[in-house]
């Protein structure tokens, strides 16, 4: 449970708010004093087509499914389903230094973190069999085949140069893979005869995964380096600002304890003869479905191309207090699709300021999103949420939050 | 005073989000699967069970068995015999000095069997050892060469070595050696060749080649050589076996199925008691009771038919070069018997008592009975009948061992049997937990009609609270109960059966 407690703590920590890191960004000032700073980000977000926020509360927090939900989650399901979703916790300590590469205004920063990816794009059959099973779909077939899914748990350290001035930044950074695991399930069916005398699984895929279940945090499945980069650029007198960011530009190498198994077969089962039912040696106790299933286990080394996250945003300066943001963001998943944002920003004060908008696109149809931030001398916090909606709503398809707090200590002149 | 309510709300924060933690998910897929299939008949015992026969359309029952074979090993037992014989060098008072490698004595000696008035001429040891110890109070090392030429393999004399180191008449020496003499025959006529019952040996002691020691030897030292045949089993026997008796006392387990009432009423029986003599010996045998038993009900019948329990004189088997011509006597069991009131009981156990006789007069073969191994005295029943019986309240009784491991994921378990029953045949079955008054699973299954099967859809369900009964036993107590319609008379066919297709449904508990 202690993960899930973690997970608890980022996602509350950061609960009802969105996408504000770059829009904080966005009201940095040219800095006329020297300072170096400490962050600590936090990020979760996941969406879905058709996974409801109570199911997914459940597998997080804990707790009974009951069959009516799922039954009723089902129902609004359609026959092939995506989910997608991200969690980061990072800390970063960034130091203004004249002096780096004899540029002003450049800083050195060095990050650490861990996070988690991961998506599916899955037949409605397969969350049947998994949540439901097979005992009501007697006489029919469950068509679970196209398949795609894939998690990534993994730690990074970073080390990179920003340019305080435009917020633009590049980092390189070294990734250690905790887990990994992906499916590619091309054909996945399973008949179930209506008298439930026979069984019929027929399957076709391939599955990678790191040599143990779970492994520990910091243990070591592969490792990888990724590009992490953002420009920043100032228009129209600096009443408008254009913002690219592109992360994970990289590759892992899983260890050559990686396991790929492979099957392209089909395995029937009508039960054993009844004469052996109470003998010595009835079959029971000797057969597993491990053992009955076809398939290949090899072991060896695999590179993973990192899913890229490109992160475009437009902002307008409306006047001294209020801004328009554009944004589109795409993750490289399966079936995930561009996500379109509209922003409006107002500076309250210089403490204090929000931001409200909606979006559309990912894996679900339209989300709001709000977000505030606030200033307190030597503090800086903001809390965002790009689904402001499926933060209340149990019945909605997602949840996302994004935390941040930063302390700056300034230099002596 | 910021810094200490700063961290006093952290707490507080975290204390509410540890209050959002619900323990792990779980949900309850549930998973229909096949169990097993296919039919129950009498085909099925035929591998295991030989007295069923499945050739014709009316099942029947033919029982064949050895009940009492006479061992002529328990007869004439060579094995409980111990034989010594003791040698003494013959030289005056002593003592003497023998260097190394130097000859004290050399001397023959018979060995006598005690065997209760027989008086064998020869026999073929199937398998057995001999023990053969030296004993020696010579105060020197000695080689005890031991020529037994009364035991062979292929014409040779077994030949044995013992060896002894200095000892005096207080404590003497001894030497253990058994050899396996499976397939030696024994020659008991002795070093005259017309002796019985002897068995003759050359002992020869001579002083060792190592260590160097002078050995003295005293006229009254002894050499002890004693002989004992262990596990012994006779192959062949020849001679005069000599005249015995023996209480025949058996009880004879047919079955391990336990049949706790009930009755079955057979129509047809043919059935016969053969004594069939193999043994080249005169006998006589007297059964004072034949009876079948149910162990369980304590029913007895007591078999009667005409002169079962008559003296009967079985004169003795004729050898030929190459076979042995048994004699043989059969007690005929006709519809003036009582087979089929002894059968009713439905018996497991089957009680023999009587007297047999071998020899009953005497040496007449002049010395020539003879015994093969595989040619045994047996006494033989013969049982055949169609299986046509009115059967009521048959009740069997199993138990089957269980060794489950529990699988707590599993929170209910539904077993369903679906059974099409083409027996003439009702069943009671019931399921029983060891200590449980109370019935664990039930159901009842009725005969066929106008020949078509009756088919039958059992439940047994399964919640979590008796899967845990059902794991934590270690056995099952299976009791079914059998009846025909109306008790009427019924043929069981060997095309009669029952197809069985067992499905189950497991709710799993998953917990992540």
């Amino acid at each position: 449970m202690e993960w899930k407690f973690r997970l608890l703590i980022v996602f509350i920590l950061g609960y009802g708010v969105a996408g504000a890191q770059s829009v904080l960004d966005f009201t940095h000032e040219p800095i006329t004093e020297k300072y170096n700073v400490l962050e600590l980000n936090t990020e979760v977000d996941y969406f879905s087509d058709n996974i409801q926020n109570s199911l997914i509360t459940n597998l997080v927090l804990g707790g009974g499914i009951d069959r009516n939900s799922l039954n009723s989650m089902l129902e609004n399901m359609d026959g092939q389903n995506s989910f997608g979703g991200w969690t980061d916790i990072g800390l970063r300590y960034r130091s203004l230094s004249d002096s780096l590469l004899f540029k002003k205004n450049r800083s050195l920063f060095l990050e650490f973190g861990m996070a988690q990816y991961g998506y599916a794009s899955f037949p409605k059959d397969l969350f049947h069999l998994m949540f439901l099973g097979n005992a009501d779909k007697l006489g029919e077939t469950l068509y679970m085949s196209n398949m795609t899914s894939e998690v990534m748990n993994y730690q990074y350290a970073g080390l990179g140069v920003m340019n305080e001035s435009t917020g633009s930044y590049l980092s390189l950074n070294f990734i250690n893979v905790q887990n990994y695991f992906s499916s590619d399930i091309e054909e996945f069916t399973l008949f179930t005869a209506e008298d439930a005398s026979e069984v019929e699984l027929s399957y076709t895929g391939t599955v990678i995964t790191n040599d143990t279940l779970r492994g520990n945090f910091l243990s070591n499945s592969g490792a990888g380096i990724t590009l992490n980069g953002r420009y920043n650029m100032k228009l129209r007198e600096n009443h408008d600002l254009f913002s690219i960011e592109v992360r994970n530009i990289g590759a892992v190498q899983l260890n050559d304890r990686a396991r790929q198994l492979k099957a392209d077969s089909s395995w029937n089962f009508s039960g054993v003869n009844v004469n052996e039912l109470f003998s010595s040696d009835n079959p029971f106790t000797t057969i597993t479905l491990e053992d009955s299933v076809a398939y290949t286990d090899e072991q060896k080394t695999k590179t993973v191309w990192m899913p890229l996250d490109i992160n475009a945003n437009y902002f307008h300066r409306i006047n001294k207090s209020d801004h328009i943001g554009f944004s589109v963001r795409k993750r490289f998943f399966t079936d995930h699709t561009a996500d379109l944002g509209v922003n409006y920003l107002h500076n309250e004060s210089d403490k204090v300021g929000y931001n409200v908008g909606l979006s559309y696109g990912g894996y679900g149809g339209l989300r709001m999103n709000a977000g505030a931030h606030l200033n307190l001398n030597n503090w800086r916090f903001y809390l965002t949420t790009r689904n402001l909606i499926g933060a209340f709503i149990e019945s909605g398809k997602g949840r996302s939050a994004s935390f941040g707090i930063a302390r700056t200590f300034r230099q002596a002149p | 005073m910021k810094n200490s309510i700063s961290v006093f709300s952290f707490v507080c924060f975290i204390l509410f989000l540890s209050s959002c933690n619900r323990g792990n998910t779980t949900w309850e897929p549930e998973f229909a699967f096949p169990i097993a299939k296919g039919e129950l008949s009498f085909h099925d015992l035929e591998n295991d069970n030989d007295y069923l026969q499945l050739d014709g359309e009316v099942l029947e029952v033919h029982y064949y068995d050895t009940l009492a074979p006479l061992d002529l090993n328990e007869l004439i037992n060579l094995g409980d015999t111990l034989l010594e014989a003791g040698y003494t060098p013959g030289i005056g008072v002593g003592p003497l000095p023998f260097e190394n490698a130097t000859n004290i004595f050399t001397l023959d000696e018979d060995f006598d069997f005690n065997l209760d008035g027989a008086l064998l001429r020869y026999g073929k040891v199937k398998s057995g050892s001999l023990r053969v110890v030296f004993e020696s109070d010579v105060d020197g090392y000695l080689d005890l060469t031991y020529l037994l030429t009364g035991i062979q393999l292929d014409g040779e004399p077994l030949s044995l070595l013992g060896q002894t180191e200095p000892a005096s008449t207080a404590e003497p020496f001894a030497d253990e050696i058994i050899v396996d003499i499976s397939g030696y025959t024994l020659d008991f006529t002795g070093a005259s060749g017309i002796e019985r019952n002897t068995l003759t040996g050359e002992l020869a002691v001579a002083t060792s080649t190592s260590p160097a020691y002078t050995a003295q030897v005293y006229g009254s030292n002894l050499v002890t050589v004693k002989l004992e045949l262990l596990e012994l089993e006779i192959e062949e026997l020849r001679g005069y076996f000599g005249q015995w008796e023996r209480e025949i006392d058996e009880e004879i387990v047919l079955d391990s199925l336990i049949y706790q009432g009930g009755t079955v009423t057979l129509g047809e029986l043919n059935a016969s008691l053969e004594f069939i003599n193999n043994f080249g010996v005169d006998a006589q045998v007297q059964l004072s009771e034949l009876a079948t038993l149910n162990s369980v009900t304590g029913n007895q019948v007591v078999l009667q038919t005409t002169d079962l329990y008559s003296f009967v004189n079985i004169s003795r088997a004729i050898e030929t070069a190459d076979a042995v011509i048994p004699s043989s006597v059969t007690f005929e069991f006709d519809e003036t018997s009582n087979l089929a009131e002894a059968l009713s009981v439905t018996p497991n156990r089957l009680i023999l008592q009587g007297d047999a006789v071998l020899n009953p007069l005497g040496d007449v073969s002049g010395g020539f009975d003879f015994f093969l191994d595989e040619y045994p005295f047996q006494m033989v029943a013969d049982i055949s009948f169609p299986l046509c019986a009115s059967i009521e309240d048959l009740t069997l009784v199993d138990t089957l061992a269980l060794d489950l491991e529990r699988e707590e994921n599993i929170k209910a378990l539904t077993i369903t049997a679906v059974l099409k029953n083409g027996f003439e045949l009702g069943f009671d079955v019931e399921m029983f937990l060891p200590g449980v008054e109370e019935v664990f699973w039930q159901a009842s299954i009725i005969p066929e009609v106008d020949g078509e099967a009756t088919e039958h859809t059992i439940t047994l369900e399964l919640t979590e609270s008796r899967l845990d009964e059902f794991y934590a036993a270690s056995e099952l107590i299976v009791k079914v109960i059998a009846n025909t319609t109306n008790s009427e008379e019924i043929k069981l066919l060997t095309a009669d059966k029952i197809e069985i297709l067992i499905t189950g449904k497991v709710t799993y508990g998953v917990e992540i």
